[in-house]
């Protein structure tokens, strides 16, 4: 009983703390902003403006030791080493992914530069002017395009491949090597060599052996209509062969007992394939889906290789879109920053949708 | 034996047109490879004749010796920079995460849940979204134009402290019950029996460091102005954007620089490598 309520003790202590963390971080900020006088505020004595920072971090520290003493088993002894341990992996969690969560959803209510981030405040105006601006809603749209069609076919794909590569056989085995050797290769050089496959000219490779077949050349990266698809084809070429080994992989481990009594009650390969294949490596699948939706979000690297968001503004995405803004115009920083937390958003959201509407379907 | 025979020739011939097709989807997935080291390997007149050669015809170093020296481009200095940048992040990120993972693994404290949440936050938010602070950052610790905007803000790498996690939670509570006896301290039991037990785990996540610093192209491109700091990727821009127009054997060359290195160590790590892949992306 004593436990319990110290427990519950630590943890609103810690909670307490955290907001005046984050209060404090706010305070400080502000403060950094406007030529308010800081003398006023608590008074130099109590730490001016550090004085909300400094509260949570003692309150923090207090309810941590407190908390300490209410858990059970482990190395009693060592009750302070594993803080010792974990510190310098939270210190940099803190300023180099926490704080920049944070940072962003702030400077998104700001006008600024990278050189003088906070310039006005301007409250959610960079929110209404991201909604009205044209290139941000082509963005939206082909990101949304490029994902789910890339998402699309590489499971598509790669459920095929691994069906196919599945046994174990020389044949097989060299293949998958050849399939992952993409997966290693970084973005830029790969977006290079396909661009220079895809070159539109008569030296261009993929024309001269279309040709062969008879196909008229195609102005792959220099026709809107089909630059989209080109980059979506580098990326799917680049994907496949690791999500292929990770579906393999977990149809390895199916135990074989399963598929021998569907071979001895006669189920057909289709039959097999839907009531045991898919289900045993749902878990997988599900997992894999949304590794590759969120990363789909993000696609960046092959496209400023490829196209740089042309022709016009055909393959132009999100995460070109904050680049540019954020760093590249001026004053628009805080335009940039406001798509970030719309890509981030939006991606937190799916990825609670995608545990909300499959997690129930999935065999584990 | 010679029903054997037949049999097998029956298989193989029933085989066939299913083996001829993966060997066309094969040929898909390397011939980009061979059509750069061709490339490369070709002189500009050659790169851009028509009707396309699907073999040098005349072996030219062109490319390569243009990049190496007769062009502007200061090669040594990127490679230096991808070098020190990938074993400055991977030296880093063993620093922070193993003593991490141990205390994940092997402690229990109060807050645990939440740190660790913390770990898969990380895991979850994209650079593409937290960039720009840390650009700030940089820049307000004046440490614009060196590497460091390069290594630090990759140290803490959330995929790995989760790895490794799964790793020391695999060691036997005995050996390090045994080891306490002895009165070991807890840096030795962490670099005399953790770390050697889960040598492959550790492996893994330097591989993965390795493959994903040297190719990073995204971070580089926006933490860098100035071209003495910045790696092999970007110097494929620089060659591509160069004022005498697009030379795709010299593009292909540089491009060879930075995939070699992949690629070896892909050959010497071949069946490792495709297993650590996929096991992780079990886990």
């Amino acid at each position: 009983m004593k436990r319990m309520r110290v427990k519950f003790l630590a943890v609103s202590g810690s909670v307490l703390s955290v907001l005046l963390l984050l209060g404090g971080a706010l305070l400080i900020k502000i403060a950094g902003i406007s030529d308010i006088p800081q003398a006023g505020f608590p008074g130099a004595l109590l730490g001016g403006r550090y004085f909300l920072i400094i509260l949570g971090v003692v309150l923090g520290v207090a309810s941590t030791c407190l908390g300490s003493t209410a858990v059970e088993g482990g190395l009693q002894k060592k009750r302070y080493f594993p803080y010792l341990l974990i510190a310098p992996a939270m210190v940099f969690l803190l300023i180099f992914v926490v704080y920049p969560i944070l940072n962003v959803l702030f400077l998104s209510f700001f006008r600024g530069s990278v050189q003088n981030p906070t310039k006005e405040f301007v409250g959610l105006k960079n929110y209404i002017a991201l909604s009205e601006k044209s290139q941000f809603i082509v963005s939206v749209k082909n990101t949304f395009f490029y994902a789910a069609i890339f998402v699309t076919l590489v499971i598509v794909c790669s459920l095929l491949m691994a069906l196919w590569l599945f046994d174990d056989r020389k044949i097989n085995k060299f293949s998958q090597t050849a399939v992952f050797t993409p997966h290693l290769i970084a973005t830029v050089s790969c977006a290079f060599i396909w661009r220079w496959i895809m070159d539109f000219n008569d030296y261009g490779v993929l024309n001269t052996v279309l040709s062969l077949f008879g196909i008229s050349p195609v102005p792959w990266l220099e026709s809107s209509k089909t630059a989209m698809w080109a980059i979506i084809v580098m990326n799917v070429w680049k994907n496949i062969g690791y999500y292929t080994l990770i579906l393999i992989a977990a149809m390895k481990n199916i135990p074989a007992e399963i598929f021998e009594a569907a071979v001895l009650d006669n189920a057909s390969r289709t039959k097999r394939f839907f009531k045991i294949i898919l289900p045993m490596i749902s878990p997988q699948l599900f997992v894999t889906l949304i590794l590759l939706t969120i990363g789909s979000f993000n696609v960046f690297d092959s496209v400023n290789a490829m196209t740089a968001g042309g022709p016009g503004s055909s393959t132009e995405v999100i995460a070109r879109f904050i680049y540019l803004f954020a760093f590249g115009n001026v004053n628009s920083l805080g335009l940039g920053c406001s798509a970030a937390v719309f890509l981030m958003s939006i991606q937190l959201v799916l990825t609670a949708a995608y545990f909300k509407l499959l997690a129930r379907r999935v065999h584990y | 034996m010679q029903e054997e025979a037949r049999r097998c020739l029956r298989r193989f011939i029933r085989r066939l047109p299913g083996d001829l097709l993966k060997l066309a989807i094969v040929l898909c997935f390397v011939f980009p490879f061979y059509w750069m080291i061709c490339t490369a390997f070709k002189s500009y007149a050659e790169a851009i004749r028509v009707p396309v050669t699907f073999w040098p015809e005349q072996f030219s170093t062109d490319g390569i010796t243009s990049i190496l020296g007769a062009r502007n481009v200061d090669v040594l200095q990127y490679l230096t920079n991808s070098v020190l940048i990938t074993f400055g992040t991977i030296l880093l990120q063993m620093i922070i995460l193993i003593p991490a993972a141990y205390a994940f693994a092997r402690f229990r404290f109060f807050g645990k849940n939440v740190y660790f949440a913390l770990v898969l936050l990380a895991l979850m938010i994209p650079m593409q979204v937290t960039y720009i602070t840390v650009y700030l950052t940089m820049a307000d610790w004046n440490l614009l134009g060196t590497l460091w905007p390069q290594i630090l803000p990759h140290g803490a790498n959330a995929f790995g402290i989760f790895l490794l996690r799964q790793g020391f939670k695999q060691v036997p509570d005995e050996i390090i019950e045994s080891a306490q006896m002895d009165s070991a301290s807890q840096l030795q039991i962490i670099l005399q029996i953790m770390v050697p037990m889960c040598k492959s785990s550790i492996l893994t996540i330097m591989l993965f460091s390795f493959v994903g610093t040297w190719n990073n192209y995204f971070w580089p491109l926006v933490m860098t102005n100035s071209e003495a700091v910045r790696p092999l990727t970007m110097m494929l821009v620089r060659v591509l954007d160069s004022e005498l127009g697009t030379r795709w054997n010299e593009i292909m060359a540089a491009n060879l620089l930075i995939v070699i290195p992949v690629l070896l160590v892909y050959v010497f790590t071949s069946g490792k490598i495709i297993k650590a892949f996929t096991y992780n992306g079990i886990k």
